[in-house]
């Protein structure tokens, strides 16, 4: 098998997106390769070896409750259909007395229990619902997806790309702790600082669970460079989003860390190199969150020890194609030191949740003379729902997509 | 020759941006000397609105650097795709880098993508992917329009775009897509008045693996409706349909006047004791003001992933009608 090949193909110990319904999830293969869903528990043995994107049937394990392993299916014809016999004109019939079903909410449960498929399920709450056929066509079309989305047992194995990673952490993020990046502002993010393959680029971030070096090193081609410049009050998790992608070594090598202080306390080298086994060890020991993730460690380690001075060396010795900024912090100071180590003519992006703390920004950039084409902008952004004469915008929008401030960097009036 | 690379100082030959502020920005060739109407070569010098400009003099100087002109000075920036947009011929209605940035992340371009891309149209959306999957992915762009596709290509090779971009004079719709491109592709954005039809043709072009994007960009719903039933008809998987507007603001020193100074008695019209106006109490602040007109529409996009081709529903009935 080639090496191609390989890519394509569920691998123990790699990380992978599992779509159940609309529930996704990041998930890393372990030696015991379950999964814990709500209340199942999914064996994944099964899909060990097999392609990306594949979609498998649950299969209930007889002696144990909610416990079920995976039986390849990539029919979509078998997936869960259900006949309908005839339908009504309006809902003028139908009344709301809870008792259409017949079927109690103990048999329901039961039925789920003994291990009976979805598609049986789905058939017998059919039969039992006394006003089914009343619905309209449409009505029945909606009753069956809620129905078909409960009782799923499919799920279906993605290989995780940016696109899904982000909107798998947009949904778990929560302001002010973390930063939820909605994936058109991560989309406009890469546009506006205009992500040349070979680029260097200078990236500041803090609570986006690295969702920003994923994105970037995965638009990096074998010579582009970024360097994560990160502080001390680093989250928790900090790399989950980089870790989902599965990179190799050697695009991790692309990215170098080093920490905000290391940077503003100019010191010279052989300083760093006499203090650097001293600073390692109480980072470690205070911090115990950090310490019980230990990937976290050694990939922070790593950078640290062996690549930290590379990166201030780097960062020191080279001009950069761009900037980019995304933190729970205030970034004004952050953006006004790393400005200059960008090359003439090259874009910063800022992100932030609050409007306030770009519009103040904006306010002082616009007296500075080596800034241009200054934007501030947000997005409406929404879902359309697209069925044969039921076509309009979703109910619900999503505003949650922060404000970004952008600018070129230009050469400043003496 | 500046499009596929950042670089750093000028020569001939080179488009740069001239900025002299964000509604007046303007691509120039940098070429020394130039035909004008009569055939005759002479030195190119470019009028803006703050006086001329010799192209000449910006030979050597760095993309960023300010630059003199006779009232007024401007700067010299490096064409991103970006402001590429915002600056291009308009040969038609063009795609806008909102929509731009997301087409790009939906069809999850990335170094090494091979897109295919109809129609080419004035190139905006073209140069932006070209960008994004250099130096080892490829575009293949169609467009119906002859002089369209014409133009099109000259302008891919003068920007150094040659190896990255492919452009083609084809009609999709009839013809589908080259048959080189079959089986090739990781993602196809489709732009055009009836992209329904063309969906058997992309799922020629996209990779047999699965996993392939498709997106496409329509201004009206109904084209979009058609599309997502074309979609689901040839088993595509994961239909979202999104609109996305950008919203600007600008950030204004403004002043309003206080509630003292409004609720003092009014002042008296003659009188020389009322010469001496009272000081005024104004309150200074900081205004976000969204712009007036915003683009209240551009067009919808249609996403979808063609799936893992295990068992494709269509060959499934032959074998039954066989039997």
């Amino acid at each position: 098998m080639t090496a191609t090949n390989l890519k394509n193909i569920i691998t123990q110990g790699n990380y992978l997106i599992i779509n159940k319904n609309e529930t996704y999830l990041i998930h890393q293969v372990s030696n015991k390769a379950t999964l814990k869903l709500g209340r199942d528990v999914i064996d994944l043995k099964a899909s060990i070896g097999q392609p990306y994107s594949s979609t498998f049937k649950l299969e209930p394990i007889p002696e144990k409750k909610r416990h079920y392993t995976l039986v390849i299916c990539n029919d979509n014809q078998a997936r869960n259909q259900w006949a309908t016999n005839g339908c009504g004109t309006d809902n003028k019939l139908i009344t709301d007395d809870s008792s259409s079903q017949l079927l109690s909410t103990d048999e329901i449960i039961a039925l789920k229990e003994s291990g009976e498929t979805g598609q049986n399920i789905v058939e017998r709450l059919l039969e039992n619902s006394k006003t089914f056929q009343l619905k309209t066509e449409y009505a029945q079309e909606k009753y069956l997806k809620k129905k078909a989305r409960k009782y799923c047992d499919f799920l279906t194995i993605f290989k995780p790309t940016i696109r899904l990673v982000t909107d798998v952490l947009y949904k778990q993020q929560t302001i002010p702790k973390t930063i939820p990046i909605r994936f058109d502002t991560l989309a406009q993010i890469l546009c506006r600082v205009n992500l040349d393959p070979g680029g260097k680029y200078l990236l500041y971030e803090n609570g986006s669970q690295g969702l920003l070096q994923a994105s970037l090193l995965n638009q990096l081609h074998d010579d582009g460079c970024l360097i994560h410049i990160f502080s001390s009050t680093a989250e928790q998790n900090a790399l989950r989003a980089v870790k989902a992608m599965n990179f190799s070594e050697s695009k991790m090598k692309q990215m170098l860390t080093v920490s905000l202080y290391e940077i503003l306390n100019k010191r010279n080298e052989l300083d760093i190199k006499e203090e650097k086994d001293e600073d390692d060890v109480p980072i470690c020991s205070e911090d115990k969150k950090r310490k019980s993730d230990e990937a976290y460690i050694q990939v922070k380690k790593k950078h640290r020890s062996i690549t930290s001075m590379d990166g201030l060396n780097f960062l020191k010795s080279n001009k950069f194609d761009g900037l980019i900024v995304v933190c729970r912090e205030e970034p004004t100071e952050i953006v006004k030191t790393f400005l200059p180590y960008l090359s003439l003519s090259r874009p910063f992006v800022v992100y932030s949740a609050y409007r306030e703390i770009l519009v103040s920004l904006y306010a002082e950039f616009k007296t500075r003379r080596d800034v241009v084409f200054l934007r501030l902008t947000d997005s409406f952004m929404r879902y359309h729902q697209v069925l044969p004469s039921r076509t309009h915008p979703d109910v619900t929008m999503d505003n949650g997509g922060g404000y970004l401030f952008s600018g070129l960097f230009v050469e400043g009036t003496k | 020759m500046s499009f596929n690379r950042y670089k750093d100082i000028i020569e001939e030959g080179d488009t740069v941006i001239l900025y002299i502020n964000p509604q007046a920005m303007y691509a120039i060739q940098v070429q020394s000397i130039i035909e004008n109407r009569k055939g005759e070569k002479v030195e190119n010098v470019m009028q803006t609105k703050y006086g001329a400009l010799k192209i000449s003099s910006l030979f050597g100087k760095q993309f960023g650097s300010k630059v003199n002109l006779s009232h007024g000075w401007a700067y010299v920036l490096y064409p991103t795709p970006e402001l590429w947009t915002q600056t291009l011929p308009h040969r038609t209605q063009i795609i806008y880098t909102p929509d731009i940035s997301l087409i790009m992340f939906m069809l999850e371009l990335k170094p090494g993508s091979i897109v295919v891309e109809s129609g080419t149209g004035s190139g905006s959306l073209t140069h932006s992917m070209a960008f994004r999957v250099q130096p080892t992915g490829h575009i293949y762009t169609y467009d119906f329009h002859e002089q369209r596709a014409d133009q099109a290509q000259k302008e891919f090779k003068s920007h150094g775009l040659s190896d990255i971009v492919t452009s083609q004079c084809r009609d999709v719709c009839q013809n589908g897509f080259c048959d080189k491109v079959s089986g090739k592709a990781d993602a196809v954005f489709l732009d055009l008045p009836h992209p329904h039809l063309v969906i058997p043709f992309a799922i020629k072009a996209l990779k047999p693996s699965g996993g392939g994007r498709i997106c496409t960009f329509s201004p009206c719903i109904e084209q979009v409706i058609r599309t997502c039933q074309a979609l689901q008809d040839h088993g595509f998987v994961h239909l979202k349909t999104v609109e996305c507007l950008e919203k600007e603001y600008q950030v204004l020193n403004r002043t309003v006047t206080t509630f003292a100074s409004a609720s003092r008695p009014p002042p008296v019209a003659t009188g020389p004791q009322n010469a001496i106006e009272p000081e005024r109490e104004d309150k200074k602040f900081v205004a976000c003001v969204p712009s007036t007109s915003p683009r209240g529409h551009t067009g919808y996009l249609t996403t979808a992933t063609y799936p893992v081709e295990n068992q494709p529903p269509q060959m499934v009935k032959i074998e039954i009608k066989c039997e």
